[in-house]
C-alpha cells in the first residue's frame, strides 16, 4: 500500500494501533455507561449490601488492617454480635482501601465514599481488557476485540457493577476471569510461572467472592474431561498439580474460607481429581518401564485396591460427618425445589428465583443466538483450551437458569463465545467480499477461478456482514436502554414522575436514618425486617436486631413472631429483645410495592418456622378462600398483628387517591379494614414525608404494673 | 507356612473365572453428537423449565374481555421475571432457531456443494435469522409494552 514514506506505518504497527485504539474505546464505554445513577441522582451506594461493605470498608481506613481483621461488631444482631474479621470475604474493603491510600500518597484526596462508588465500574474496564487477552488465547485476537466489546455493556454484568453498587461481584468476575485467563495459558505452556500466577489470581479471587467453589470446581472438572478424552498430558498435570496446591494453601489464609478446603463436599471433587491426576501419571510411567504382561497384572490389582479403599473411605467420612455435606445455598443449585420446601430464607430473596426466558433475552440480547454459533465452532475443532470454555459455558448456563443471581458469571462466557461465533461467521463470509478477492488476486500467481457452484458470491456475503453488523447495533442499543431504565436505580433514593411531567424524588429512607442518628440515644436498638440491617446501621450508626447477613435463622424468627403476633404477645418479645425502636416500611400512600406488607407472608412463614412460633400459621392470615387481603374482608388475625398496626396507624384519615375513600392503599389497590385503633405498646416517633419508612417507640413497662392491652 | 494356608484355602474355594471386558458399543460420543446434545439442553434450560417446576405457572394466562369470556394470554406482561410456560417454550425455539441459521449459514459457505444446494441453504439460513431476531424483539414487545420506548 502506498504511504508516505516518513511515516513507515507498517501494516504490523496499524494493527497494533487498531487494536489498541478498540480496546480503549471499549474501556472507556464500559467505565461511563456505568454511570447513568451518579448523573441522574447523585454518588450514593445503592441497595443493601453494599452500605455493609462501604461500613467494613470506612472501618478498614481508619482503623488499620489487624483491627479489622479481629474485628467484633457488637451493634449489629443485638445481643448476639457478629465476627466481621471471620465472616466476610475481605478482597473487596482492601482492594477499596489500597486505591485509596494509594491516591492520598500522590495527593489526590478522594472522599472514601466517592472511591467505593466507582470502584466496580473501574474494574469493569478492567474485566474488558482480561477478556479481550482469554480469547485470544481462545481463539484470535479478532474475536478477543469482539468480546471485549461485548462485555463492556452486556446487561447481565452491569446489573452488578454500576457505580455505587459496591459489592463483591463488582470485582469477583475481574478475579474470575484473571484466573481462567492464567489458567488457559499454564495449560497450553506446561509451565510452572503460569500455574503460580494462576494460584495467585485463585487467592485473590477467595478473598473477594464466595462464588470462587465454582472456579475449584470447573477447573478439576475441566481436567477431568481431559483424562476421559485422553488428551492428558505433561502440561496439564503440572499446571493442575501446581494450581491445586499453591491454590488451596493460599485460599485457606482466608479466616472466611479456614479449613473449607479440606473438610466440605463442595472441595472433594478437586481433592478426587488431584488424587486421579497423580495415579493416571504414575499409571503412565509404569507403562512404559514394565513389559505388557507386568503391567497387565499390575493395572488390575490396582485397579480394583484403590478403587474400593477410595470408595470405603468416603463413604466412611461422609457417614461419620467428617466431611460436611454440601451446605444449603450450594445443595438448592443441584436441587433447586430444595430450598422452597425446607429453607424459607434462601427461598425468599428475589435474587435466588429461577431465571426465565424473558431475563435471558433481556440480559444477553443478541449473545443467546450466538452462544450456540460459539459452541459449534469450538465443537468443530476440539483442543485443550477450548474444552475448556465448552464446559464453562454449560455448567454456567445450567447453573444461570437455577437462580437469576448467577447470570452474572454466565454473562462472561456468553460474551466470549457469542464472540467467537460472531467472529468465525464474520471472517469466512468477508473472505468472499469482491474487495477482498481483488487483492488475492494481485498477490496470486494466476487469476482466481469464478466459482460456479455460488451464485452472487459478493452479494450474499455483503448481504450477511452488512446484517450481522446491523445485530451488532441493536445489541448496543438495547443494552444502553436497558441500562438506563432497568439497572441503574439506587434504590436508596426513588424517582417518579408527577402528573404535569415534572420529578418527584423520594428520599424518605435517609431521611428516616438520619432521623434515627440525630433524636435516638447512642445505644437505641432498632427493630425492623432484616432487609434494612445493613442501612441501619451504616447511617444510623445504632445497634440493630437483625440484618441481611441471616446467618442466625432463629433470631430472625423471632423478630417475625414480633411483627406477626398480635401487640401483646410482641410486646413481650420486644422486652426480651431490648428493643427501644421498631421501623417498618410502608408503601401504600405513594405505590412503593417493595414494602413489608408485601413481604409479609415471608415474616409469617420464617416466624412459624421455629419451636417458639409454633402458633403461628400462614393459613390464619389468609380470607376463608385463601386469598392474602387488607380490606374488611381480611382475616382478623391480620388486622390485629402488630405489622398491620404499625403500618396503617392514622392511615385510615388519609386520602391518598381521587375518587376513593380515606385509607385506600395503593399498592394493594384496597381500602384497609381496621382504620380507627390506638397503639397501646408503642408511641409513633416519626412518619417520613411520603409516609414510606415509620418509626415507634417501644413504650417502657407500666408505672404499677399492670399490663398495657 | 502362610503358603500352606493358601494352598488349604484354595482347595475348597474356586477363584471365578470372570472374563470381564468394556461392552463394545460404549464407544465415546463425536464432538457434533455432543453438541446436538448440547443443543438440546440449551433449549431446555432457557425455556425456563426451571423456573416452571419450581414456582408452577399456567400454561397460558387468562383474561376476560367485555362479554364475560375467558380469554387466553400468551405473554404475563409487565414483568420481566415471570412467564407462562407456553411462552418459555416458544422463545427457546426462537433462540435455537437463530442459533441454526447462523450453522447453516456457515455449512452452506463451504467449497464444493451443488448450486441448487447451495442456494437453498442460504435461503433457509437466512430466513431463519432474520426471523428469530424480529420475532423475539416482537416477543419482548408483547411482554414489556414499554420496551425500547421511554
Amino acid at each position: 500500500m502506498p504511504k508516505v514514506a516518513y511515516f513507515r506505518v507498517t501494516p504490523e504497527r496499524q494493527q497494533i494501533l487498531l487494536k489498541g485504539l478498540v480496546l480503549s474505546i471499549c474501556c472507556v464505554l464500559a467505565f461511563c455507561v456505568r454511570l447513568f445513577s451518579v448523573l441522574r441522582f447523585e454518588s450514593v451506594i445503592h441497595e443493601f449490601d453494599p452500605y455493609f461493605n462501604y461500613r467494613t470498608t470506612k472501618f478498614l481506613t481508619e482503623e488499620g488492617f489487624y483491627s479489622f481483621h479481629n474485628w467484633f461488631d457488637d451493634a449489629a444482631w443485638y445481643p448476639l454480635g457478629r465476627i466481621i474479621g471471620g465472616t466476610i470475604y475481605p478482597g473487596l474493603m482492601v482492594t477499596a482501601a489500597t486505591i485509596y491510600k494509594f491516591l492520598h500518597f500522590i495527593n489526590i484526596p478522594i472522599d472514601i465514599r466517592n472511591m467505593c462508588v466507582f470502584l466496580a465500574p473501574l474494574f469493569s474496564s478492567l474485566t474488558t481488557i482480561v477478556t479481550y487477552l482469554l480469547t485470544k488465547e481462545l481463539s484470535n485476537s479478532s474475536a478477543g476485540l469482539l468480546a471485549a466489546a461485548f462485555i463492556a455493556v452486556v446487561p447481565g454484568y452491569i446489573s452488578r457493577s454500576v457505580a455505587g453498587s459496591y459489592d463483591n461481584e463488582g470485582i469477583a468476575i475481574f478475579c474470575m476471569l484473571l484466573t481462567y485467563y492464567f489458567w488457559i495459558k499454564s495449560v497450553k505452556s506446561g509451565n510452572v510461572f503460569w500455574s503460580v500466577l494462576c494460584s495467585i489470581a485463585y487467592f485473590y479471587m477467595v478473598s473477594s467472592w464466595g462464588g470462587y467453589v465454582f472456579l475449584i470446581n470447573l477447573i478439576p472438572i475441566h481436567v477431568l474431561f481431559c483424562i476421559i478424552t485422553g488428551r492428558f498430558s505433561h502440561r496439564i498435570y503440572v499446571a493442575y498439580t501446581t494450581v491445586y496446591c499453591v491454590g488451596t494453601i493460599l485460599s485457606m489464609q482466608i479466616s472466611f474460607v479456614g479449613f473449607q478446603p479440606v473438610q466440605t463436599s463442595e472441595h472433594m471433587g478437586a481433592l478426587g481429581v488431584f488424587g486421579l491426576c497423580q495415579i493416571v501419571s504414575f499409571v503412565a510411567f509404569l507403562r512404559k518401564k514394565l513389559s505388557a504382561a507386568n503391567f497387565a497384572i499390575l493395572w488390575q490389582t490396582m485397579l480394583y485396591l484403590i478403587g474400593g479403599v477410595v470408595i470405603a473411605a468416603v463413604l466412611v467420612l461422609t457417614v461419620s460427618g467428617k466431611i460436611a455435606p454440601w451446605t444449603g445455598r450450594f445443595y438448592s443449585l443441584l436441587d433447586p425445589s430444595y430450598a422452597k420446601n425446607n429453607i424459607p430464607i434462601i427461598a425468599s430473596v428475589s435474587e435466588h428465583q429461577p431465571t426465565t426466558w424473558s431475563s435471558f433475552y433481556f440480559d444477553l440480547h443478541m449473545l443467546v443466538f450466538m452462544f450456540p454459533v460459539g459452541l459449534y465452532v469450538c465443537f468443530k475443532d476440539i483442543n485443550d483450551h477450548n474444552m475448556f470454555i465448552i464446559l464453562y459455558g454449560v455448567t454456567s448456563m445450567y447453573f444461570a437458569a437455577v437462580m437469576v443471581r448467577l447470570m452474572l458469571v454466565l454473562a462472561p462466557v456468553m460474551c466470549i463465545l457469542g464472540a467467537i461465533g460472531t467472529n468465525h461467521v464474520l471472517t469466512s463470509y468477508m473472505k468472499n467480499l469482491d474487495s477482498v478477492q481483488v487483492v488475492k488476486e494481485k498477490k496470486g500467481p494466476k487469476g482466481s477461478k469464478v466459482d460456479n457452484t455460488y451464485p452472487a458470491k459478493n452479494e450474499v456475503a455483503i448481504g450477511v456482514v452488512l446484517g450481522l453488523t446491523l445485530f451488532l447495533g441493536l445489541f448496543a442499543t438495547h443494552s444502553i436502554w436497558v441500562t438506563a431504565e432497568a439497572y441503574s436505580s439506587p434504590s436508596i433514593v426513588l424517582s417518579a414522575r408527577s402528573g404535569d411531567g415534572g420529578r418527584i424524588i423520594f428520599d424518605d429512607f435517609r431521611e428516616a436514618y438520619y432521623w434515627l442518628r440525630q433524636n435516638t440515644p447512642e445505644d437505641a436498638k432498632i427493630m425492623s425486617w432484616w432487609d434494612y440491617g445493613y442501612q441501619i446501621t451504616a447511617m444510623a450508626n445504632r445497634t440493630i436486631i437483625v440484618d441481611n447477613n441471616t446467618w442466625n435463622n432463629t433470631h430472625i424468627s423471632r423478630v417475625g413472631q414480633a411483627m406477626a403476633s398480635t401487640e401483646e404477645h410482641a410486646y413481650e418479645i420486644m422486652r426480651e429483645l431490648d428493643v427501644d425502636y421498631v421501623l417498618v416500611i410502608f408503601g401504600g400512600m405513594t405505590g412503593y410495592s417493595s414494602d413489608d406488607i408485601n413481604k409479609f407472608l415471608w415474616m409469617v412463614r420464617i416466624g412459624g418456622s421455629t419451636d417458639r412460633g409454633a402458633h403461628i400459621k400462614e393459613t390464619d392470615y389468609y380470607t376463608p378462600t385463601g386469598e392474602f387481603r387488607v380490606d374488611s374482608e381480611g382475616s382478623p388475625t391480620l388486622q390485629n398483628c402488630m405489622m398491620y398496626k404499625m403500618c396503617y396507624y392514622r392511615f385510615g384519615q388519609v386520602y391518598t387517591e381521587q375518587n376513593q375513600p380515606t385509607g385506600y392503599d395503593r399498592v394493594r389497590n384496597a381500602e384497609i379494614g381496621n382504620k380507627d385503633f390506638e397503639l397501646d405498646v408503642l408511641d409513633e416517633a416519626y412518619t417520613t414525608e411520603h409516609w414510606i419508612v415509620r418509626i415507634y417507640k417501644v413504650k417502657d413497662l407500666d408505672n404499677r404494673g399492670n399490663p398495657r392491652t | 507356612m502362610a503358603d500352606c494356608v493358601y494352598r488349604s484355602l484354595f482347595n475348597v474355594l474356586e477363584c471365578p473365572n470372570l472374563k470381564l471386558k468394556k461392552p463394545s458399543w460404549f464407544r465415546q460420543p463425536s464432538a457434533m453428537a455432543v453438541f446436538a446434545c448440547v443443543l438440546v439442553s440449551y433449549f431446555i434450560v432457557t425455556a425456563g423449565v426451571i423456573y416452571d417446576m419450581i414456582v408452577e405457572p399456567p400454561s397460558v394466562g387468562q383474561t376476560v374481555d367485555e362479554k364475560g369470556h375467558a380469554k387466553p394470554v400468551a405473554f404475563l406482561a409487565y414483568r420481566v421475571n415471570g412467564q407462562y410456560i407456553m411462552e418459555g417454550l416458544a422463545s427457546s425455539f426462537l433462540f435455537s432457531l437463530g442459533g441454526l441459521g447462523f450453522i447453516v449459514l456457515d455449512k452452506s459457505n463451504a467449497p464444493s456443494i451443488p448450486k441448487l444446494n447451495r442456494s437453498l441453504l442460504m435461503f433457509i439460513g437466512s430466513l431463519m435469522v432474520v426471523v428469530s431476531f424480529c420475532m423475539a424483539r416482537v416477543f419482548m414487545r408483547m411482554k414489556l409494552p414499554g420496551y425500547l420506548l421511554s
